[in-house]
């Protein structure tokens, strides 16, 4: 009768035991695919980003600004400028103090004489960069579109 | 805590703690009132010089022994209290393992007389403690813990019930307490059925259980008390041992000399439940819920890393598990059914814990950040460690408003004239290592000794390149400028806790206008502590002006009165016609937790309120013209330096993540980016270690002293930044471990 009490209790221990060791991956949750989130903290320049892993991450991490905004410089060197000015978009709604992507949208909306929107955007970056030069000659040139 | 370094500089040196200082101030005449009951306490012994019994003889002359050398020691440390002479060196330690000594010498002096007045009172029974008792104490343990813990935690979490989400989260946590409490009935279950194997199985229960209890101390002084101290892993390993040995030793002997020790049950009920009646024992489960509930309100404001609340929250569950114990009556049973009141509950819990399908994120809900049910799911929780020796690699480095703006109306101003970056961040938890960084403009080690502080310090040596004047009150970085630099204090009389900024803005003016005739320009730097834990949190928590709604008053109340004052300073400026000609920064080395699930004040931790800082710069006009920023690029407070020396035409070449960089650049460029870097934070005083990403958006901690990771989306309310981990936890881990390789790099250190 002893053996077996102590049978039963050094198994209860055990089950304890185990149970705590492997508390710690049941409650760690599954998130982003690695890719996007490697994606999102390399500068452009150092890595090619194929067009088709940035539409994934795109539709993965909507909220995020910098992906967003790799997909539209992707789409622009494709020549696919409204899906670029699409993607622009998406990416100062989730970031609106996302300076230098307000001046590459505000440059697709002079493109197309998109006048007001582009000088909207060419304010709202120099709220963010105040007194920048090319931005003053950016709403210069919107004035002059006009 | 003088065996620590951090400890000895951070609480002992600067007297943090009147109890303490009070304490260590009279503890000769503790001595003596506790020598004086340890004698009155060995007393029969001495009658028993001729006695019959060897270990009445053995008594006798321990007591004897006892009596003289504590005496001895007693007289010495009257004639010189030696406490208050000990330093941070290898004395402490021997200090404090010769102190075990003495109570170790009361223990077996106890332990002897027990034996000898009451000879049966370990081998009085030879039944043990049942499954039974202990699981139906654990159950009753459990229920009463999570009744009284969920109270307090309810009054936290205000008008969420019943709201779903703090319903499962209240499931979670009694789940965790219940885990808990399951976890000591089956280790204790699983020591009486050892004991029940052999001859005395009283005695061995009593003797497994006593050493049970023994290792847990230790191990909750190694592992929680500690390493927020920073005490090293050897150091803490041998006071841990010595004080867990000490304690169950003096516990003991306490239970053996009960009156009622050969009546009490078994070995587990000798050695932990109250020689009291039933009635005596609901009142004292009432009265350990009270006391328990007044002690944590009385530390949560004040505690370091939350060591002394989780003592609180222990001390309180072995209490209230002793007495249920106690309240739960012994009878025969069957044994055959000890299989289910071993394992069953065993079995259950694991069911509970890993089956039920609880949401994500649980775990941080508000409700469960209560302490007592902190404590059970950290405990139930066990965090894998990413990588197997990443916590040490940590650990090795470790030895060294918004909203405010209608409180501070004369800042506000201030800003709508200057540039307010919106987005900055100190990489340094606390000012031990945030304000020599600022000086720096760049990386601190915290092995750095700051006595070669000079050697880094660029902004003393931007005052000599360019012939500047320093005005200072500060206690961090002054003891280690340079004697040839010209500096002038202002207020050295006030102790740093005391400093405030009106005072010192009225000592400013002072000197300006008393040296208006020196043409050399001015550095001015103040650190005042009106708004530092110990004036808010510690002293007084009151408010200096009433309420102030949504805010914690004692903080905003005093930010107002900063306000005023520095509106002030600003208008004596303008006056003086010096406003336009001066660069004024105003910013915190870091920042502070004010309740934050539980959190108060600063300690070891790295959380979002802690880094993010307000940074707020006046340039002159003629300055503003030619310069550009971007206000909403993630802003470091050791960029402070580096942008003086760039708004004083001054090159600075790039030096890389680790360093701070210009703020400002001229109007026709642009700054480099920051968006896809990772900047490395720290806290000044642990082992927590932090990766800031995505533009300031993302925050990563790795804690070496309570081994868990943290992730927080910045861009999130403040109630929502908490964020479940993912599984790029170890890309993060190895970005922060090449940091911090290439900060050892830098500093030429190996740890």
């Amino acid at each position: 009768m002893a053996s077996i009490r102590i049978f039963n209790t050094f198994a209860a221990v055990c089950v304890i035991a185990v149970t705590f060791a492997q508390m710690g991956s049941r409650h760690r949750s599954d998130g982003a695919s690695d890719v996007c989130l490697t994606l999102a903290d390399t500068e452009p320049v150092h890595t090619p980003k194929p067009l088709t892993t940035l539409e994934r991450c795109h539709a993965e991490r909507p909220a995020d600004a910098d992906i967003a905004a790799d997909l539209g410089a992707a789409y622009e060197a494709a020549g696919a400028l409204d899906r670029a000015e699409g993607a622009y978009a998406d990416a100062v709604q989730s970031d609106p103090d996302y300076a230098d992507v307000q001046i590459r949208l505000a440059h697709l909306l002079l493109n197309r004489r998109a006048v007001d929107e582009a000088r909207a955007h060419v304010e709202a970056a120099l709220r963010v960069q105040p007194n920048r030069q090319p931005l003053l000659d950016l709403l210069r040139q919107t004035e002059h579109v006009e | 805590m003088t065996c620590s370094p951090f400890a000895f500089d951070m609480f002992i040196r600067p007297q943090l703690s009147p109890a303490l200082t009070q304490f260590v101030q009279w503890h000769h005449l503790w001595y003596v009132a506790a020598y004086a009951a340890t004698v009155l306490s060995v007393l029969p012994a001495f009658a028993w010089r001729r006695a019959d019994r060897p270990i009445a003889v053995t008594a006798h002359w321990l007591a004897a022994a006892y009596v003289v050398v504590a005496g001895i020691v007693g007289a010495w440390l009257v004639s010189a209290p030696r406490l208050a002479m000990l330093a941070n060196d290898r004395r402490s330690l021997v200090a404090v393992l010769a102190a075990s000594v003495a109570l170790l010498w009361i223990a077996a002096i106890d332990h002897c007389i027990a034996v000898t007045e009451r000879p049966g009172c370990v081998r009085a029974a030879e039944n043990g403690t049942t499954e039974r008792r202990l699981l139906s104490a654990a159950i009753g343990s459990t229920v009463f813990v999570c009744c009284v813990h969920a109270v307090r935690a309810a009054s936290v979490v205000p008008g969420a019930f019943p709201a779903r989400g703090v319903l499962v989260a209240a499931l979670w946590g009694g789940a965790a307490v219940l885990a808990c409490f399951v976890a000591l009935h089956t280790w204790l279950a699983f020591v009486a059925a050892i004991a029940s194997a052999t001859r005395s199985a009283r005695t061995c229960e009593y003797a497994l259980a006593l050493l049970s209890l023994a290792f847990a101390i230790a191990e909750f002084l190694r592992r929680v008390v500690c390493p927020p101290l920073s005490i090293d892993r050897a150091t803490a390993a041998a006071l841990a041992s010595a004080a867990g040995v000490t304690v169950a030793a003096v516990w003991s002997g306490v239970s053996l000399r009960r009156r009622d020790a050969a009546d009490a049950g078994g070995g587990i009920d000798l050695l932990l439940t109250p020689m009291i009646s039933r009635g005596t024992a609901a009142v004292a489960l009432v009265v350990t819920a009270a006391a328990s509930l007044a002690l944590l309100r009385s530390v949560e404001r004040m505690d370091w890393d939350f060591v002394l609340q989780k003592s609180i929250v222990l001390v309180e569950w072995a209490c209230v598990f002793g007495v249920m114990l106690r309240l739960v009556p012994s009878r025969d049973e069957v044994r055959r059914w000890s299989a289910i009141t071993s394992l069953g509950p065993a079995v259950v819990v694991s069911a509970v814990l890993f089956w039920a399908p609880w949401p994500a994120g649980v775990t941080n809900h508000a409700f469960v950040n209560e302490i007592a049910f902190r404590v059970a799911s950290a405990a139930a929780v066990n965090e894998p460690d990413p990588d197997p020796d990443y916590f040490q690699f940590l650990q090795r480095h470790t030895d060294i408003g918004p909203g405010a703006s209608s409180t501070i109306p004369i800042v506000k101003r201030f800003a709508a004239e200057g540039f307010v970056f919106r987005n900055a961040f100190t990489r340094y938890g606390a000012t031990r290592l945030s304000v020599p960084a600022i000086w720096s403009g760049g990386p601190m080690l915290r092995h750095l000794k700051l006595t070669s502080f000079d050697r880094i310090n660029a902004l003393e040596k931007l005052v000599a390149s360019d012939s500047y004047r320093v005005a200072i009150n500060d206690f961090t970085v002054r003891p280690y400028l340079r004697s040839t630099t010209p500096v002038t204090d202002l207020d050295p009389t006030v102790l740093s806790a005391d400093t405030d900024l009106c005072q010192n803005v009225g000592s400013l003016e002072r000197y300006l206008d008393q040296s208006a005739g020196d043409r050399r320009p001015v550095l001015t730097y103040l650190s005042p502590m009106n708004v530092h834990t110990v004036n808010t949190i510690d002293r007084g928590r009151r408010s200096l002006d009433g309420d102030y709604p949504g805010f914690y008053a004692p903080y905003a109340s005093r930010l107002r009165r900063l306000d005023r004052c520095f509106g002030e300073f600003v208008d004596y400026l303008k006056q003086r016609g010096s406003y336009d000609d001066s660069i004024i920064v105003v910013t915190s080395d870091h920042g502070d937790s004010l309740g934050e699930d539980g959190r108060w004040g600063h300690a070891v931790w790295l959380y979002p309120e802690h880094v993010r800082v307000p940074l707020m710069v006046h340039v002159p006009s003629r300055l503003r013209a030619a310069v550009t920023t971007d206000l909403s690029r993630v802003a470091f407070t050791t960029d402070i330096t580096p942008t003086l020396y760039g708004l004083l035409g001054h090159t600075l070449r790039e030096a890389g993540p680790l360093f701070g960089s210009p703020l400002f650049v001229a109007r026709g460029a642009a700054l480099p980016s920051r968006r896809r870097a990772s900047y490395l934070l720290m806290s000044s005083y642990g082992g927590s270690y932090g990766l800031l990403r995505q533009n300031g958006r993302s925050l990563f901690v790795s804690d070496a002293i309570q081994r868990r990771e943290s992730a927080f989306d910045l861009a999130s309310p403040p109630a929502a930044q908490s964020i479940a981990l993912t599984d790029d936890r170890r890309r993060v881990n190895s970005l922060i471990r090449r940091e911090l390789e290439s900060l050892d790099a830098f500093y030429g250190f190996r740890p």
